[in-house]
């Protein structure tokens, strides 16, 4: 699910001013947001918004841009979602295995299969299955659970994948509309279980992850993405990452200039969001934090 | 210097019923401290007998620990 952050920036981005924003909020919630409450969360990345405010961008998120899913497995990959963050569930693991267990059930079903007649139903059931697998990476990678690692980073891959290839099937012979950010998700989901797989020290130099970003298309596609959404800020920061991690100097620039046009705060590189690392912690940054100081990115960027 | 005795007395009584006040109060009144300590050590007696079970506790120390360097990728729903 994006973000409040994103939301708001989405539907304002249809063109409406801020009075007409609050008139669309008034027709699906009982309660009203003052304009403050709005522009603040509108302006600030690190804003954690009041659940009112969540609840009702949300609604009106989804009444304009509505999920392409069926509502049930929508409910699905919600319900995992509060499994998978509860804190001190004693069943919590046991709980997610029934659940995947039942998941995998429903692929699996003859008439499930791609090959019978994919649909958007069996694309989301794959993504909630490569969620639960997904998941797991980072435990076993920071316990030396090399094989379970393994194992789930392939599922994880083999599920996204499944994914892709069913909501793009849809798209071609279905003439379902799903939007370019969908398939976008689905890219960066995989590219994120190669690197999540690996301890942060091994991410600089690792010629399996440089492979796979320099392959994929990531680059190309993120650049796309930013284009129809420059108020992205997570999507210009991976950009920058991979850029980072590829020792692309010209990529690191593109990434940093759209890092700051999505918000004006990341020109200061302590800047940090709560439970996130700023990119001055970040290892994962430090090749495109030379790029930044040799380019004086930041005194040109703060004059525009 | 009636007055000041008084105002001395007042005071030493004052003092008194205070620090006496706070000796007494129970220990589960103590209650954030407490509580954890008292969930962390039922926790760690609990069997974790599969991978997640470890895993929330992992988490929970390593957010604690992740001043610098881990900064794994979200994944998008």
């Amino acid at each position: 699910m994006p973000s409040t952050y994103n939301k708001i920036h989405r539907l304002k981005a249809q063109g409406w001013t801020w009075p007409e924003f609050l008139a669309q909020i008034e027709q699906v919630s009982v309660h009203s947001i003052d304009e403050k409450t709005l522009y603040s969360n509108f302006r600030l990345p690190h804003r954690k918004p009041n659940k009112l405010l969540e609840e009702t961008i949300s609604l009106l998120h989804e009444t304009f841009f509505p999920s392409p899913f069926p509502k049930e497995v929508e409910g699905l990959i919600t319900l995992y979602n509060h499994l998978n963050s509860a804190k001190n569930l004693r069943t919590q693991e046991e709980d997610i295995e029934l659940l995947e267990r039942f998941v995998l059930a429903e692929i699996q079903q003859p008439d499930s299969k791609p090959e019978s007649e994919p649909s958007l139903r069996y694309a989301r059931l794959c993504w909630l299955a490569a969620n639960i697998a997904f998941d797991r990476i980072a435990y076993c990678r920071d316990n030396g659970l090399a094989t379970k690692l393994a194992e789930n980073q392939m599922s994880a891959l083999k599920w996204f994948q499944q994914a892709k290839l069913a909501i793009e099937h849809c798209k071609q012979s279905q003439g379902i509309n799903v939007e370019p950010f969908v398939i976008y998700k689905l890219t960066q989901n995989k590219l994120a279980c190669y690197l999540n797989g690996l301890p942060s020290a091994n991410r600089l130099d690792n010629h399996v992850l440089k492979g796979y970003i320099e392959g994929s298309g990531y680059i190309a596609e993120t650049k796309n993405m930013l284009e129809l959404e420059p108020f992205q800020w997570g999507i210009a920061r991976n950009g920058l990452r991979f850029s980072s991690l590829l020792n692309n100097a010209q990529d690191c620039e593109y990434f940093f200039r759209a890092l700051v046009t999505a918000n004006k705060h990341f020109l200061d590189c302590d800047y940090q969001l709560p439970g996130g690392l700023s990119i001055n912690q970040s290892d994962d940054f430090q090749w495109a934090l030379t790029v930044i100081n040799d380019r004086d990115l930041i005194n040109k960027l703060d004059k525009i | 210097m009636n007055i000041k005795q008084n105002i001395t007395l007042w005071l030493a009584a004052l003092i008194f019923a205070v620090t006496a006040g706070c000796s007494s109060v129970e220990p589960e009144s103590n209650a954030p401290m407490m509580e954890q300590e008292d969930a962390q050590a039922q926790e760690s007696m609990m069997p974790s007998p599969s991978i997640k079970a470890k895993k929330s506790e992992s988490v929970e120390r390593d957010s604690q620990k992740e001043s610098k360097g881990s900064d794994d990728m979200e994944r998008l729903d």
